[in-house]
């Protein structure tokens, strides 16, 4: 002890009696020591804790597909007592999350009445109005998982309280409240975009399109409807849709829409047009060659290789000082040339 | 007396900086905390099955340049040929290999001369060839052949001949895991405000992992000392670096390894720069400054996901070309871009960016030098203040090891690719280990590339490969 | 009572499948992966294989051709996500007597289960 004490004297006196630069750099030396520690502990504390939460999670995940299993396959399982699987529930804070990682599981796995019955259970054990209250109080990415629930597991009974999320600021959660409107839709899927203030990101076009592909079963809307809209993305969204759905009927509405300002919605109609090969309209997309942007003039001279042919492309009266579209132009006479 | 005073100057001096540093360690830290959570909360339901079914994900042409690469390059390719996307090709410039590279390349997948239009956006050497795969399952495939030009020049004829509205450059060596592009392409689907110009990802260190056909199997710690050391060097890169820089929108690099770029701009920029070693900063920079002069707003993309695997060199005579190499990269970049530097017309990147690179990443290995010289200097002459001159020692050193120890925390809280509770510990042995070994290596590695640009060098720096396939 | 082999990853529909079965009457035996299940082959006698194709280890076209090849008297179901056609075609070539496609009602493979056994 004795030796101890003399240790922190001499130290201490060591300490007093340095320049400050010393004493600068033996502080800090410290701080960091400590720091490099303490940091230390915490991954080697975090690895531990998610060992045990993976632990507990196992022992709740067993339970929890017992009881859901109990319900699912019993013959009665509408009267079938969930006050059980409601108290556990209540008791521990993870098995909420669990439960819910479960049913999307199922729900992605089963079909047919199974998928009613899940969604019973769901509403019955209060894991629908777990949600809601996220929806009301949680935070930006709880509220996102909450409308992805909801959207996967078709519960559409609060679309007032995702309906204001179109509007939200946060990009995520404005996507997944347009997929879930999208997803949960019997018909009348693209309602929506009526209220919609901001731009329609590729992501969120790719997403919807999916869900119009592979899970909605209703009537396929009518594309044309949206051509009008204000929103640029919008306008874009529907002209591929058009091409995407093969809607003919819609291409008389195309061939004004060469005649729009923005570039963007020009190229995406050609490309449509041709894609459809609504030869018809091939001289309204030669006039399109008018416009002095280079992504346009692209546009049209990929629908004349398509649709027309060598005799078309020569008599062009077309200004080939730009390189990029003279280069374009020599590539069209050459796949021309080939057929 | 004299001494005395030229210390106090030192030591005030020296604190000032370590202030400096330790602020922007904890800013850096903090930043790419929170960067990382975001992306974390935002990436937490992906579904990457949609943008795969869809037509109208951007379509995207890998750019791959190839010098000597014969000995892997078949698998390579094989292995960009099975990426998970909708929409993609693969170009792969031979840049006047002196192997038989393209002869295998033509045995291999059947190719032959394509005789389609093409058109220089920006002149490079001479292209001899361009080949196409005859067979259909191969019908993604290009080969350019070309003169020697360089690493830039040879991307740049790639830039020219890329059929779609993104490139994707990389090196060809690297494994890419199945839905790289996918991922990578993120960044320029979700923004409707801003132009996305670039995107740019991880790389991680695939020594002594296990791959098989071209594919990354299973991720091990790297087996040596200087490999790993390497690893807490792109910990501290990528996840702490860059994942901070991103958060401000001040990224200056997206590493030459893997980087998604606009093809139409890069070609407005005048694509890459062939008299630098440092084409893939040199580039980024460029595109920044032409699109803040036509005020267009943009963003770069980042993605802390582990996409690229890379083999970084375990001998030290190659470990020194390449560092030789960056640092003339760096060094020359900085002075092409010199106007920019506190220049507030650029804010963020003239203001804190540009200023970051040429204190922090420029003129630090430099300080250091010199200041390595001073002592010696000092010792011989017998005027060293030993107490001093010890602490000093001592808070660098945990100042640096706090760093690594960080970084791996990162690695931790991110993607936790080292599953084993072992492996952290002897990464973190080797964060005591690096600023005594590893560190002065590089830093003198660095030093001879500053002394090499000043007498003026130039080349690729050849990078032998073991190749994986065992 | 027939004893079934269920190979399935995912531990909930697993659990599902076995909790299914069990209550017509199967005895069920479940295995979380290939190399699982070829252990369990060795040791049981089995009258039906139930198993996924995406798996780990051992992914069930492997197993597949195992069980075939070893006991090729026990007849066997897929239960996998049928997005790959080449993949639902393998299966066929190999032998097995049924392919029941995710997302699946689980009265189906009840009833497919008794056509087989």
């Amino acid at each position: 002890m004795d030796l101890y004490h003399q240790l922190i004297a001499q130290l201490e006196q060591f300490y007093n009696g340095s320049p400050f630069y010393v004493k600068f750099n033996l502080c800090a030396s410290l701080l960091f020591f400590l720091m490099i520690f303490l940091f230390i502990l915490f991954i080697v504390n975090t690895r531990y804790r998610k060992s045990v939460i993976e632990a507990k999670r196992k022992t709740i995940e067993k339970k929890l597909s017992g009881l859901i299993n109990e319900y699912l396959f019993s013959d009665e399982y509408e009267e079938q007592p969930t006050e059980d699987f409601k108290n556990y529930l209540q008791q521990q804070s993870l098995a909420k999350e669990v439960a819910i990682e479960q049913f999307l599981i199922f729900t992605e796995n089963f079909r047919g009445d199974y998928i009613e019955r899940l969604r019973l259970l769901f509403e019955k054990v209060g894991l629908a109005d777990y949600l809601f209250h996220i929806l009301k109080k949680g935070f930006w990415a709880e509220k996102v998982k909450a409308v992805y629930v909801l959207s996967e597991l078709n519960i559409k009974k609060r679309d007032d309280l995702i309906f204001p999320l179109l509007l939200s600021d946060h990009p995520k959660l404005k996507a997944h409240a347009i997929l879930y409107f999208v997803k949960t839709a019997d018909n009348k899927p693209l309602s929506f975009l009526g209220h919609l203030q901001d731009d329609l990101s590729l992501w969120e076009q790719i997403h919807i399109e999916h869900i119009l592909r592979y899970y909605y079963l209703g009537e396929m809307p009518n594309f044309s409807l949206y051509l009008k809209h204000r929103l640029e993305s919008v306008r874009i969204f529907a002209v591929r849709m058009i091409r995407l759905f093969n809607q003919f009927e819609s291409t008389k509405a195309l061939i004004p829409m060469l005649n729009e300002e923005e570039p963007e919605v020009k190229k995406e109609v050609i490309r449509t047009l041709t894609a459809l090969n609504i030869i018809e309209a091939l001289p309204f997309i030669m006039q399109a060659l008018k416009t002095n942007v280079l992504l346009v003039q692209q546009e049209v001279l990929r629908a004349i290789t398509e649709m027309g042919n060598y005799e078309m492309l020569v008599a062009l009266d077309i200004n080939l000082n730009n390189p990029s579209l003279a280069f374009a132009f020599e590539k069209a006479q050459y796949q021309l040339k080939l057929h | 007396m004299k001494v005395d005073h030229l210390f106090s100057i030192f030591a005030w001096l020296f604190i000032a900086y370590s202030i400096l540093v330790y602020l922007g360690y904890l800013v850096g830290a903090l930043f790419s905390f929170l960067e990382l959570r975001e992306y974390k909360q935002n990436n937490l339901l992906e579904n990457e099955v949609p943008l795969l079914k869809t037509s109208n994900l951007p379509a995207v042409s890998i750019l791959a340049p190839a010098y000597n690469e014969s000995v892997t390059i078949i698998e390579n390719v094989r292995s960009l040929l099975t990426l998970n996307y909708p929409a993609f090709e693969i170009v792969i410039i031979n840049d006047g290999s002196s192997d038989d590279s393209l002869e295998k390349l033509i045995a291999t997948f059947q190719l032959k001369k394509d005789t389609s239009p093409h058109y220089n956006f920006i002149a490079t050497a001479e292209v001899k060839a361009v080949y196409k795969s005859q067979l259909s399952s191969f019908a993604s495939l290009t080969v350019i052949d070309k003169e020697n030009g360089g690493k830039a020049d040879a991307l740049n004829a790639g830039v020219n001949i890329a059929e779609h509205q993104l490139v994707c450059c990389i090196d060809v060596d690297c494994i890419l895991e199945q839905d790289a592009l996918v991922k990578l392409v993120k960044p320029f689907l979700n923004s409707t405000k801003k132009k996305v110009i670039a995107a740019g990802g991880v790389i991680r260190i695939a020594n002594s992992c296990t791959i098989e056909d071209g594919k990354l199997v299973k991720v091990e710690l790297p087996k040596s000392f200087i490999a790993r050391a390497q690893l807490l060097e792109y910990f501290r890169a990528f996840l702490m670096g860059r994942m901070a820089w991103s958060r401000i929108d001040g990224l200056l690099i997206i590493s030459g390894a893997f980087g998604m770029f606009d093809k139409n701009l890069i070609i407005e920029a005048g694509g890459y720069n062939t008299k630098t070693v440092g084409e893939d900063m040199e580039l980024l920079v460029r595109m920044r400054k032409m699109m803040r002069k036509k005020e267009v707003p943009y963003e770069v993309g980042f993605i802390p996901n582990p996409l690229c695997w890379t083999e970084v060199p375990e001998d030290l005579n190659v470990l020194s070309r390449q560092r030789n190499r960056w640092a003339r990269g760096c060094a020359e970049t900085l002075w092409i871009h010199r106007r920019m530097l506190f220049n507030p017309y650029y804010k963020t990147l003239g203001l804190l960016s540009a200023p970051y690179w040429f204190f922090f990443e420029w003129l630090a290995p430099i300080i250091e030098f010199i200041g390595i010289l001073f002592f010696i200097y000092l010792t011989f002459t017998g005027q060293v203040n030993w107490v001093y001159s010890i602490s000093f020692f001592i808070v660098v050193y945990f100042l640096s090891v706090l760093f690594s120890i960080t970084a791996i925390f990162f690695e931790e809280y991110s993607f936790q690719q080292y599953k084993n509770l072992k492996d952290i510990f002897k990464l973190i042995l080797a964060s005591f280990l690096d600023p005594l070994i590893f560190h002065p290596l590089v830093m003198w590695y660095s030093i001879r590339g500053n002394i090499d640009l000043f007498r003026k060098k130039k080349g690729w720096g050849k990078m032998t490969r073991k190749g994986f396939t065992k | 009572m027939s004893t079934i082999l269920v190979v399935e990853d995912n531990e909930m529909v697993a659990n599902a499948v076995a909790f299914k079965l069990k209550r017509e009457g199967y005895e069920v035996v479940l295995a979380l992966d290939g190399r699982e299940a070829k252990k369990e082959l060795g040791q049981k006698k089995f009258e039906l294989i139930i198993t996924d194709i995406m798996l780990p280890y051992m992914n069930g076209i492997e197993l597949i051709e195992y069980a075939k090849t070893n006991y090729p008297s026990i007849p066997i179901i897929v239960l996998s996500v049928a997005n790959q056609e080449k993949m639902v075609m393998n299966a066929f070539q190999l032998g097995v007597e049924d392919f029941i496609s995710k997302p699946f009602n689980p009265n189906e493979l009840i009833l497919r289960v008794k056509r087989v056994l």
